[in-house]
């Protein structure tokens, strides 16, 4: 088992270098960093031509890559436009935990994702618990009472929460819980942000906030996740060993939880596998509409603006979490199925 | 039991991820939130109303809310309309100009003119008077030094600013003769100066700065530039949380006094109806860009208001006249003529946009002294526009609808940016006008982030793809007139790829715009401004298709708010709201 995690991690080390090749190069051809320096004027010709090199936009892409990864502090670079390079550049490159500054707002890349982190980590995790509780529930019940009215009206629901675009549900959430409610005078929810500006950061204030975002993000996930659940459920329900353990007399509730939800649960893994290094790229839409300020939003907008190196940054710590949770939720399999080893 | 452990795991996980943003990272050391360690599951909702503080009287504030988060708080460092309206609550310069587009002085204390000394006779020697009593919000006096301090560092080649115009192409020299004078030699007559020196842009404090620039050797990483923990104008930013929100609080060494207004929350919402949505909940009181298709929603609530702000920004038609590039048919100024006349752009105005803006009779509609109200707009005749064509050998010969002449189908490449609705609307009616007086317009939208490309960079107009481009633009530093558009040698070419000349040289146009930039005396060089209109209007280089101005929401709670085109809050010390 060892062997096995050294050799996946390993394995990684190449896997990463070639996908940052291919980001970088996919990157740099969406379009010009400084296009969007203009604000409401184009930006003079003269400028331009001291933002390309001050940013190092003027050299050969495979440099700049190279730059990217290994930084310029041990190469001689032209700093001050005179057209000699002969000072020592200031970045050391990904390798060493430099990810560089952003062209937009011109500090530290890592700054600028750290403070967005916790923020979506706090909407994304939490509405990743309430996807799990609520699809294993309504799935589960589904299953157990096949055919029944609520199953009918359960199905029913997944299948228009599954077809609902994320924007529409969004903004109809706000308008009717937040502008209505507000208006009939029910109790309100509020319309955008973390928290009230005059209340501050509370943590009652921000779980208060936390909610019409957190159901638009939830709603469709659970949808979908129900249904698999529910199919899951069902096919392991009508195996042999499930009537074995009925016959036998088992408590009910046993027989759903520790026989038939452990088996229908692995592939229920994968997907939340899969799903958990996803979580950081938080949810652009959802973001916008409810002004959570979250990794999404800031991927939307280095991506409008082609910024460069939060791009890369973004997109490179999303793939290694990928990997990892890659290897772990192999892992995972061992734990839960004994027929899975490996060697 | 393994799956206990993943349930506390997640639970732990949820727990530290929402202390951790309860106490979130501040740039400032703003009041500390109390931390409560309630189990963050699916709590049962709040009071319904949240009312401030319960402090005796609550702090008086304002809400705004912004669709972009400011790049930068340094205005050198940053080109975005929203950074600039932030950075003009805390940050002023000489002076600003109000809703009438008018100087209102700020750390200057008399506006320079020949008569009071302040402008020498050759035009080449400004010596302004500061005001003695300006502070910085730590208390250090506002001197002449900080503006000598301010331009070093525009025009050092260690600091990255956006850009050094026009310091770099106009002082010859600057210096402080004493604490309140200060005295800047032009290299030539640069008629702009009342917009392009310290007017629009602000000033940075020197006592602060200059450390970081010594220990450094710039001043792109310092943490004022994020964090300008003082300034001189009406507020200072108590806190920046990225993405979220900016809150200024009352600034009480302010040179005026202390402002009405005890706070402003600048609140960061991206999207446009989730700013309507909080317009209606009065989650916000100053709504930013509003759109015309708005004001139905506006009118029907009873506490906002929709207020139009001249911009100097008109919807504009520009005609592709490079022979190399554009369509035979668009070189004939008949031609031209005819397509402005065969366009009813009252019609669109009234139908599209609710009647909310006006045709403009020229480029300088919005600016008073530069503006010729005598010159009126080309009519709306469709049977004058098919006489025109017709004369000018445009004939429908083969009966499919659209004129041609030689062999040359009359189809025009009508371009704008893709995505806007109402842009693209308009487009629609325009292309159907047009089609009743037999001419096609092919409508090519580019994407945002392409159009305004270089030449260098393929960009879709820069290269002449076009023969009809339409998009909003005004004068390059309203409220100055000046714009370098029509200058033959900004036209783009291999060897200066990234020319702003798009359009076409038309020496005529050159020789004045070239003029004008000469002119320091305001009367002629209005009259020089009348002429190139003149001469715009005649050969049809340009045509407005309706103002742009910027559209605002206030809620009626705020008062004495003076929206201006040029600096939107310039008068934010005065601004009061009724409890």
């Amino acid at each position: 088992m060892t062997r096995y995690v050294i050799r996946r991690t390993l394995q990684a080390i190449p896997l990463l270098l070639i996908i940052s090749v291919i980001l970088f190069a996919l990157i740099n051809l969406m379009g010009d960093p400084l296009a969007s320096f203009g604000g409401r004027q184009r930006l003079r010709a003269k400028d331009r031509e001291r933002l390309t090199r001050q940013l190092g936009l003027d050299k050969p892409i495979l440099v700049q890559y190279v730059i990217w990864l290994v930084g310029n502090d041990w190469m001689e670079v032209d700093l001050d436009g005179d057209g000699l390079p002969d000072q020592h550049g200031t970045r050391q490159g990904v390798l060493r935990g430099d990810f560089g500054k952003s062209f937009v707002e011109k500090r530290p890349v890592l700054d600028i994702i750290g403070e967005r982190v916790p923020n979506t980590l706090l909407l994304m995790l939490t509405s990743e618990v309430a996807i799990l509780v609520f699809s294993l529930l309504i799935g589960i019940y589904s299953a157990l009472r096949q055919y029944s009215v609520l199953d009918y009206v359960l199905t029913a629901f997944s299948f228009i929460g599954y077809s609902m675009p994320v924007f529409w549900l969004a903004l109809i959430l706000m308008y009717v819980f937040a502008v209505n409610f507000k208006r009939w005078g029910l109790p309100y929810f509020p319309t955008v942000g973390m928290y009230d500006l005059a209340v501050g950061p509370t943590v009652g204030q921000i779980l208060w906030h936390l909610i019409l975002p957190l159901v638009t993000v939830s709603v469709i996930s659970i949808a979908g996740y129900s249904r698999y659940v529910r199919a899951q459920m069902l096919e392991v329900i009508n195996q042999d060993y499930i009537r074995t353990a009925r016959a036998k007399g088992l408590p009910r509730r046993m027989v759903i939880m520790d026989h038939a939800l452990k088996n229908a649960a692995l592939p229920l893994v994968t997907i939340v596998g899969m799903d958990v290094p996803l979580l950081l790229s938080g949810a652009v839409v959802t973001e916008s509409i409810f002004a959570w300020p979250g990794m999404g939003r800031l991927f939307w907008d280095a991506a409008i603006d082609t910024d460069i190196p939060v791009l890369m940054g973004i997109l490179v710590i999303i793939s290694i979490l990928v990997i990892l949770f890659q290897i772990i939720t192999d892992i995972t399999y061992t734990f839960l199925d004994p027929r899975i080893r490996y060697d | 039991m393994k799956r206990t452990w993943l349930y506390t795991g997640w639970t732990v996980a949820i727990i530290a991820a929402a202390l951790l943003t309860a106490c979130g990272p501040s740039p400032t050391p703003a009041a500390p939130p109390p931390e409560a360690t309630e189990a963050p599951t699916v709590a049962p909702p709040e009071a319904p109303t949240e009312a401030p503080t319960a402090a005796p009287t609550a702090p008086k504030t304002a809400t705004i809310t912004f669709f972009e988060e400011p790049d930068s708080l340094n205005p050198y460092y940053t080109d975005m309309w929203f950074a600039g309206n932030a950075i003009d609550l805390f940050l002023v310069g000489l002076w600003r100009f109000d809703d009438q587009v008018q100087p209102d002085l700020e750390m200057a204390a008399e506006f320079p003119t020949v008569g009071n000394g302040g402008l020498s006779e050759d035009g080449l020697t400004l010596t302004y008077k500061l005001r003695p009593e300006a502070k910085w919000s730590d208390g250090e006096p506002v001197t002449a030094h900080d503006f000598v301090f301010t331009y070093e560092m525009i025009t050092d080649e260690a600091n990255a600013v956006i850009t050094s115009y026009p310091y770099d192409t106009y002082i010859e020299s600057i210096t402080a003769l004493d604490d309140h004078t200060l005295q800047i030699v032009m290299t030539e007559p640069f008629v702009a100066w009342p917009t392009g020196f310290y007017s629009l842009l602000q000033i940075l404090p020197k006592h602060i700065l200059e450390p970081v620039y010594e220990a450094e050797g710039t001043i792109d990483n310092a943490e004022w530039n994020r964090n300008p923990t003082v300034s001189n104008g009406p507020f200072i930013l108590k806190e920046w949380k990225a993405a979220s929100h900016l809150i200024f609080e009352a600034n009480p060494n302010y040179w005026r006094g202390r402002p009405k207004l005890d706070q402003i929350f600048i609140r960061i919402v991206p999207d446009t109806e989730a700013q309507m949505a909080a317009i209606k909940a009065g989650d916000t009181d100053v709504g930013v860009f509003l759109s015309a298709a708005d004001k139905p929603d506006i009118d029907a609530l009873e506490d906002v208001e929709m207020v139009s702000v001249p911009s100097g920004y008109m919807e504009s038609w520009f005609f592709n006249l490079d022979p190399n590039t554009n369509h035979p048919a668009i070189r004939d100024v008949q031609v031209r003529k005819a397509i402005v006349m065969a366009v009813d752009r009252q019609k669109i105005i009234d139908e599209l946009f609710y009647g909310l803006y006006e045709i403009p009779k020229t480029y300088w509609y919005d600016n008073a002294t530069y503006d010729d109200p005598t010159l009126e707009p080309m009519p709306y005749d469709p049977e004058g526009a098919k006489a025109l064509l017709d004369e000018a050998g445009w004939v429908d010969t083969n009966s499919d609808g659209v004129r041609d002449k030689d062999g040359e189908e009359l189809v025009l490449r009508y371009s704008t940016t893709a995505g806007n609705e109402l842009r693209e609307a308009t487009q629609v009616v325009v292309q159907q006008m047009l089609a009743e007086v037999g001419v096609k317009a092919d409508i090519t939208n580019y994407s945002y982030d392409t159009i305004w490309n270089s030449y260098g960079d393929a960009g879709p107009i820069a290269t002449g793809q076009y023969d009809i481009a339409q998009w909003s633009d005004g004068a390059y530093d309203y409220p100055d007139p000046n714009t370098p558009y029509f200058l033959c040698d900004q036209f783009p070419s291999d060897e200066s790829p990234d020319g702003l000349n798009w359009y076409g040289c038309i020496p005529e146009l050159d020789e004045l715009f070239q003029k004008q930039a000469v002119t320091a005396d305001v009367k002629e060089r209005a009259a020089i401004f009348h002429e190139i209109a003149r001469i715009m209007r005649d050969e049809v280089i340009w045509i407005g298709l309706r103002t742009d101005p910027d559209l605002w929401s206030l809620n009626t709670r705020l008062k004495d708010v003076r929206l201006s085109g040029a600096d939107p809050f310039w008068n934010a010390f005065e601004w009061d709201v009724s409890q």
